[in-house]
């Protein structure tokens, strides 16, 4: 089937313009289809890949003018993620199971320590070849 | 190594005077604590900690130091720690059946966790370890396997202990044939029946040089 480019409309039998891009305009976006769009339909889905582009990557929504101030904010942000961070390290546990399907995953103690303990509906589950170390020879 | 030291190892070695460093470790409930008290109470008239029929009541590592032990004419020094039981499942839920508060029960689950760990790292600066089993409870746990095992592995000496002699459901007999390569010796921490076998084992066992 062909793949149609949704900048410029050229249409391409061939797939391996999908990966290089379009040679004739360097569009990345291609839709697949037997029946070309017209540049309305295009520009439409053009426009929903954007927008949901920069939901899923771009969530510093940060409403500041002057650089000081956006510095200042990142700054503000990220002590907060490590706030959170260190909040994780201070659990006994390495997994934590929310409900079946939903984990927490200690990712410090798991790297520095090697423990694995589980949590789940308030007991600790402590495997434990993971706390013995192999002793020295 | 100087002379001077060499010469003070080599008349430890004789006459048997050491100072070590030994564990008391085992499952909760186990009575590691009660073991503690008694031959702290018995050498140096003091004692290690509290003991409770809550389980994990001991939740970091406790410690005596420069306890002597006689037997005939040797004697050992020892550092004695009293660890927290070591356990692969801790419930709050189960402290809660002993009338503790959800929070206290929840404090005491995630305590006793930690516990677990900080007596296994500990393992890694003692000279001999007393495991503690309860001789009135199955002795093939992952538990009492997993302890055994490593002790072996780091070639730690020990001594196997079998607690709680003095109960009905006392099945010592069951314990040394579990372990027949080992010292098993059958002990009422409570009462002190035996005691001083265990002490007699005790300065033969942990007197030797590590090799």
């Amino acid at each position: 089937m062909p793949h149609q480019c949704l900048k410029c409309g050229k249409v391409y039998e061939d797939s391996k313009y999908v990966i290089d891009g379009c040679p004739n305009c360097g569009g990345k976006s291609f839709y697949y289809t037997k029946k070309p769009l017209d540049e309305k339909k295009r520009q439409e889905i053009l426009k929903e890949i954007e927008n949901k582009e920069n939901r899923e990557f771009i969530n510093i929504d940060i409403k500041k003018e002057k650089i000081e101030d956006i510095l200042e904010e990142i700054r503000k942000r990220k002590e907060e993620a490590l706030r959170e961070a260190e909040k994780l390290g201070k659990k006994v546990e390495s997994i934590s199971v929310k409900q079946v399907g939903e984990y927490e995953i200690n990712v410090k103690r798991l790297i520095e320590e090697g423990t694995i303990i589980i949590y789940k509906e308030g007991a600790y589950y402590i495997y434990l070849p993971s706390l013995f170390k192999t002793p020295k020879r | 190594m100087g002379i001077f030291s060499k010469l003070s190892q080599w008349l430890l070695s004789i006459f048997g005077k050491r100072h070590v460093r030994i564990g008391i470790y085992g499952p909760p409930n186990a009575g590691k604590t009660t073991l503690a008290n008694r031959i702290a109470m018995d050498w140096a008239g003091e004692i290690v900690g509290e003991v409770s029929e809550i389980p994990h009541e001991t939740r970091k590592i406790q410690k005596k130091d420069r306890i002597v032990i006689k037997d005939g004419k040797s004697s050992l020094t020892i550092d004695l720690i009293d660890t927290p039981g070591i356990a692969t499942k801790i419930d709050y839920h189960d402290f809660m059946a002993y009338g503790l508060s959800e929070e206290e029960a929840k404090k005491r689950a995630k305590e006793a966790t930690e516990g677990v760990i900080e007596a296994i790292k500990w393992l890694d600066s003692l000279d001999g370890v007393i495991l503690l089993l309860d001789s009135t409870k199955n002795p093939f746990t992952q538990v009492n396997i997993t302890i055994l095992g490593n002790l072996e592995a780091r070639e730690l000496p020990f001594i196997i202990a079998a607690n709680k002699v003095d109960l009905n459901g006392s099945t010592p007999a069951t314990l040394k044939s579990a372990f027949p390569q080992h010292d098993v010796v059958p002990i009422s921490a409570l009462t002190g029946l035996n005691m001083n076998l265990l002490y007699e084992a005790m300065v033969k066992k942990f007197s030797k040089r590590k090799k």
